[in-house]
């Protein structure tokens, strides 16, 4: 609880970190922030023509579908990468000054949701276009960006707090992030998933695959998105539980290792 | 400086602080390391940093922190800022803390001025209000208003220490902890960053100073500290403990020298022929000296302007072909406020041998103003334009100015005041 009271202290740092980030990621290159647009239309173009054209997954309007998912999952991948190497990458700034070391990974965090709620205006756009009415359920869009956020927040601190003593977690975590990808429901349907042979012959499998957190997180934009209903409740309970003990954890971790990060930087 | 009473609150107390280090021989740094030692814990020595440190610092001074490199200076300082956490021992701090332990953190060069001040101020935990309230006296004590919009990138780097240096003295904090960082800059920038710490000073703050130069800590500091070895050794009067430094390093010296198998009684390098209270290669002696009064009485203490004479007997035990006699006048903090000698004021001394004396005095109006002071006395064989020491005497003499006429400054010059006006 102090610790989220300093935090609160530490809320303008947090913001120019952030501010920070985005402006560095974008300073050098000509379209600037223009990117993080583009760059979730290209992958939909590359994948649209892929899985729809090639592949045939007949799925109706591909591209709205894939970006419903492919948009929370950029925000996920790119915050948990950028965090995870947050604090060994300010070595210099943890042991010159003193500052909550949770404000590192947080600002990797709140950067990227904001490419993300940005890139969400685009979506909108392809929705209204392709003639949805994405519009209904819209008031529990918040809910889920937050759950989201929160859960990215809880690994971003573990991840982050891990890799200054394992630098490999680094890799480890491209790596997975890339598995994960494709254990989440972004360019198939998890009707697929859960239909198909290995999945109704082996019900551990799917409890497996079932812990993904991103999977209910994915399936829950898509459904408000896409399919214009309410997100099951049973799922948003799910990821709830997960968020809360991912947070805590991140939290806690985070903590036990905090005090000699700069001894270990 | 003496401060009022009720300014001796405690700022910082620092109880039985104990930091350790481990210096592995070989490190576990990644995984790899780890699963294929099978978990067996990597050889390590263990070094004590901080080795059991108390002090309390009081608000409103201004301390002195010397040692040798690897002493713990640093690593005291980062305790107090919160920067790493202590084995064993807690340190309480009243107020808020800016810890300059580097100029420009977190800066990033392709950001621009303007935004590095903003980054920066909120790392030495400004307010985005107070950033902004402070900016315009920020990019003016910088003196970089043409490039406030470049990357720092572009700048020199004396143009980034001079933006670094203004963000980090307006940063206006109770408690200011500052390591070594002021040693870079020119002369102009010295002076400004000593003057605001002047003003610091003024303003009732409380200040701990890293520094290798002696002369910054005697100027600054109302109290130093000395560190070897992770301890507090030594805690005082900054003159007392600079020479207290000095001190240990000439006998570590020693030490390095003895266990090399070098000579070492000779008074050789400067350094440690400084802080020997008398030194000299004994061609002269001192035998006696003393501060007179005007009617040619021992005094301990005078008031401001009073004629003092100076009288030292010397002694030849050896061939001194150009004795130099002189005198050096000291403050309390060690700064060198006069000196003169014979060689100086054009009154050669005939060559001496061995059983020659001679007697001088140095006879002078005491301007001073009110405080302790110390006299040192040296005779020298100023052969071929260099200057050996026969006998020199460091502080031999010591002598109160006593409250009188109020002096601004160190001393009275007498200036005359010629006024001419219209009207
Ligand atoms: N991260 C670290 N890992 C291992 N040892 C360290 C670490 N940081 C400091 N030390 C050791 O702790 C001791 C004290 O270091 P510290 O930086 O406090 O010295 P210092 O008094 O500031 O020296 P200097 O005058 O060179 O700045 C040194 O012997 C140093 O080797
Ligand atoms: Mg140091």
């Amino acid at each position: 609880m102090n610790k989220l009271r300093e935090l609160y202290e530490y809320k303008d740092l947090i913001w120019t970190l952030s501010v920070k980030e985005l402006k560095v990621q974008y300073r050098n290159s000509v379209l600037g922030f223009l990117w993080s647009l583009l760059n979730p239309l290209l992958m939909m173009l590359i994948f649209s023509f892929v899985f729809a054209y090639v592949f045939k997954f007949g799925i109706k309007d591909f591209p709205v579908f894939l970006l419903c998912g492919l948009l929370p999952w950029n925000f996920f991948n790119t915050a948990l990468s950028t965090a995870t190497g947050s604090i060994v990458g300010n070595g210099a700034l943890i042991k010159k000054v003193y500052f909550p070391r949770e404000i590192l990974p947080l600002a990797s965090v709140l950067a990227n949701l904001f490419n993300f709620l940005l890139s969400l205006v685009v979506l909108f756009l392809f929705l209204a276009f392709y003639g949805y009415h994405f519009w209904v359920w819209l008031i529990l869009l918040p809910f889920i960006i937050i759950i989201e956020s929160l859960c990215v927040t809880g690994l971003a601190l573990l991840l982050a707090g891990l890799n200054v003593y394992f630098r490999d977690i680094q890799y480890i975590v491209g790596v997975a992030l890339m598995a994960l990808f494709y254990a989440t429901p972004i360019i198939y349907n998890i009707e697929r998933v859960q239909n198909s042979y290995w999945m109704t012959h082996y019900p551990w499998l799917m409890t497996l695959y079932n812990l993904n957190p991103m999977t209910p997180i994915v399936n829950a934009y898509r459904s408000i998105l896409y399919s214009v209903q309410p997100p099951s409740l049973s799922s948003i309970l799910y990821s709830l539980g997960i968020t809360a003990f991912v947070l805590v954890l991140g939290f806690v971790v985070f903590r036990r290792l905090e005090p000699a990060f700069a001894d270990e930087v | 400086m003496p401060k009022p009473r009720e300014q001796e609150a405690t700022a910082i107390k620092v109880e039985h602080v104990k930091k350790k280090y481990l210096l592995y021989h070989e490190r576990h740094d990644s995984l790899k390391d780890l699963i294929l030692s099978g978990g067996r814990r990597a050889k390590y020595e263990v070094l004590w940093a901080l080795d059991d440190v108390s002090y309390e610092f009081k608000r409103g001074h201004t301390y002195g922190l010397i040692g040798e490199n690897g002493c713990g200076k640093s690593t005291l300082l980062k305790a107090i800022a919160n920067i790493l956490r202590p084995e064993s021992g807690t340190v309480t701090v009243d107020g808020r803390i800016s810890a300059l332990l580097e100029l420009g953190a977190g800066f990033h060069p392709d950001l621009s001025g303007r935004e590095n001040i903003f980054l920066n101020g909120a790392i030495l935990r400004l307010s985005r209000a107070e950033i902004e309230a402070r900016f315009d006296d920020i990019v003016a004590f910088s003196e970089l208003e043409e490039f406030i919009d470049m990357p720092v990138k572009s700048y020199s780097s004396g143009m980034y220490m001079r933006l670094a240096f203004a963000i980090a003295v307006n940063v206006d904090p109770d408690i200011l902890l500052i390591d070594e960082v002021l040693a870079v800059g020119d002369v102009a920038f010295q002076r400004r960053c000593f003057r605001r710490i002047k003003e610091y000073q003024a303003a009732g703050k409380t200040i701990i100073f890293v520094s290798h130069d002696a002369n910054a800590v005697k100027d600054l500091c109302d109290e130093a500290l000395l560190l070897d070895h992770g301890k507090i050794v030594a805690s005082g009067l900054p003159m007392n403990i600079v020479s207290a430094y000095f001190e240990l390093l000439s006998k570590k010296e020693a030490a390095r020298r003895v266990k090399s198998g070098e000579e070492t009684d000779v008074a050789g390098d400067d350094l440690s022929a400084a802080t020997q209270k008398r030194y000299g290669f004994g061609a002269a002696t001192i035998k006696e000296y003393a501060f007179l009064n005007a009617a040619g009485e021992p005094v301990k203490s005078i008031k401001s302007g009073d004629r003092v004479r100076v009288r030292v007997k010397v002694e030849f035990n050896d061939t001194v072909p150009n004795p130099v006699v002189g005198m050096a006048l000291h403050s309390s903090t060690g700064l060198d406020i006069y000196g003169v000698n014979n060689a100086y004021t054009g009154q050669p001394i005939a060559p001496k041998n061995s059983g020659d004396w001679l007697e001088a005095e140095f006879v002078w109006d005491a301007w001073l103003r009110e405080g302790n002071y110390s006299i040192s006395l040296g005779i020298v064989d100023l052969t071929d334009g260099t200057a050996t020491p026969a006998d020199r005497w460091v502080d031999a003499i010591s002598f109160d100015v006593a409250a009188g006429q109020e002096i601004i400054g160190l001393f009275d010059l007498r200036a005359d005041i010629t006024v001419t006006e219209n009207g």
